[in-house]
């Protein structure tokens, strides 16, 4: 049976059209979750779940005989789920580990730098030079993936059968136009084809209206009044003490991702306590014993690292516990 | 003369060498303009009125005072207790601090003298300490910034005293 392989730039929003096409077709969808379900039923070791997100080597000749297993190991699993139906196989290099498959097309999904930005700006709630960064970290990692485990350029043209640039349509259109690719090669029948097509407009229209309802809720909680609930009393005798002073601040405005894996899904993220948009800074309150701040101080040095322009303090429960004496109020 | 136990951080010859040269600056600065200083009650008085008698350009001098957030606050928020005499509208204005902390104070303090319509608003204090600082501020003269964690001195107080040792201690104890 085919496979249909969709590579995607980071922020093209390639994820989403494979998925509306798996869900319209009822085809099975090889992406890193399913993937990582299958290898952990069939037992299969650690290190080649961690291959599986797409990250780059760090030690290449040591890893050259484990390479070509991993391959031989993914191209055969892949090939037996095929025998069952049709599938999808979202990035993995599948355009390169089918690439003399004859019933193997590859696709790619790319968009402008502007577009990929807005999307992971509008995604993430993050700003445009956050989301440049990002796009820059995903496709040196993604780049370094391709060129090691399979000695191939993700950015070569030649090696796709159809490139759709979603800067141009939009997703349901980009998802029409490979069913559309499919028909005229013979994988989706001219009987099924009308209803795929519907199946598609049904199913973006859904996932853009959660989208937006995700979205919206994110903002509606920036523009909100005070009446927050706090996570503890701390935070709240430092919210009075702010009120009194009539200093605007939001709680927990904004969330960090700080990492993702290879389909853009957040695996690490920080949110500071206090944002004051007066100053463009954001405070991250702890009250937790000294000892007990190494985690955070590590996701505080990931933030830093990974969003440069923020401004964040931390307070520590000693800083915080002396605030309040300022103010003539023991901590309890 | 002291009980409280500490280490001299800023020597009375220190002090006294630093208000007069930012005096100079200050006196520089607002040549020809009558400047109104102000300051905040009550630690900064004892660095407001030293700088004033250095300062060699006419200017005049008034107080305000506001409320502080307290151990049982309620739901209340900062108000002015005593309020300036004099009308700042068109005045070129200098507020005068003995030390910014958080800043929640003193951003309080400029918001609400912006809206008085004065010429211009610069602030002057005596210590800045920003490890602590909540509030983003623009301070346009200091004496000297600190990390140190408990002063007293020169205004500032501990327990509510020792605000006259003439000097800037860091508190030990």
């Amino acid at each position: 049976m085919a496979i249909i392989t969709i590579s995607r730039q980071f922020g093209s929003n390639g994820e989403i059209v494979a998925e509306i096409l798996a869900e319209a077709t009822g085809w099975l969808l090889l992406n890193k979750k399913t993937l990582e379900q299958y290898l952990t039923e069939h037992h299969i070791p650690q290190i080649r779940m961690e291959w599986i997100n797409e990250s780059s080597p760090h030690d290449i000749e040591s890893l050259n005989k484990e390479r070509i297993a991993y391959l031989e190991f993914l191209k055969e699993t892949i090939l037996n789920l095929s025998e069952k139906g049709h599938l999808f196989l979202l990035g993995r290099g599948g355009q390169f580990l089918f690439r003399d498959k004859e019933d193997a097309f590859h696709i790619k999904i790319i968009a402008s730098l502007d577009t990929r930005a807005a999307n992971i700006q509008y995604r993430f709630n993050v700003d445009k030079a956050a989301a440049l960064r990002l796009i820059n970290q995903k496709d040196a990692e993604r780049m370094e993936y391709a060129l090691f485990y399979h000695r191939g350029d993700s950015n070569d043209p030649q090696v796709y059968d159809l490139m759709i640039n979603t800067s141009r349509i939009s997703i349901d259109e980009a998802a029409k136009v490979i069913v559309f690719f499919l028909k005229d090669k013979g994988i989706v029948s001219a009987d099924t084809f009308d209803s795929i097509v519907e199946e598609i407009e049904r199913i973006s229209s859904q996932r853009l209206a959660e989208l937006d309802a995700v979205h919206s809720t994110g903002t509606k909680k920036e523009t909100s009044s005070r009446n927050y609930v706090f996570a503890n009393e701390s935070e709240e005798e430092f919210a009075r003490i702010l009120d009194y002073y009539k200093i605007d601040y939001l709680y927990e405005p904004t969330t960090f991702p700080l990492r993702w894996d290879s389909e853009g899904n957040i695996e690490s993220a920080f949110t500071p306590d206090f944002y004051f948009p007066d100053f463009d800074f954001y405070i991250e309150l702890t009250t937790m014993k000294q000892e007990l701040v190494t985690k955070k101080n590590r996701k505080l040095r990931e933030l830093r690292r990974v969003y440069p322009d923020i401004n964040i303090k931390l307070f520590y429960r000693k800083d915080y516990k002396k605030l309040l004496e300022k103010f003539g109020i023991s901590e309890e | 003369m002291c009980e409280v136990k500490g280490k001299i951080i800023i020597s009375k010859e220190e002090l006294n060498s630093r208000v007069k040269s930012l005096a100079g600056e200050i006196s520089a600065d607002y040549e020809g303009l009558n400047p109104v200083i102000i300051t905040v009650l009550r630690g900064a008085v004892y660095f407001f009125v030293d700088l004033s008698r250095e300062l060699s350009i006419p200017h005049s001098i008034d107080f305000l005072a506001i409320s502080s957030y307290g151990p049982c606050p309620g739901t209340g928020v900062v108000r002015i207790t005593k309020d300036l005499e004099v009308d700042i509208h068109g005045q070129h204005v200098l507020l005068v601090e003995d030390i910014i902390d958080t800043g929640l104070t003193l951003h309080y303090l400029i918001r609400t003298l912006r809206e008085r319509g004065p010429a211009s608003l610069k602030v002057c204090t005596f210590l800045d300490r920003p490890v602590q600082r909540i509030a983003k501020l623009q301070v346009d003269y200091r004496g000297f910034e600190t990390d140190e964690e408990y002063l007293v001195g020169y205004g500032l107080d501990y327990k509510g005293k020792w605000r006259n040792l003439p000097y800037i201690m860091a508190v030990t104890e």
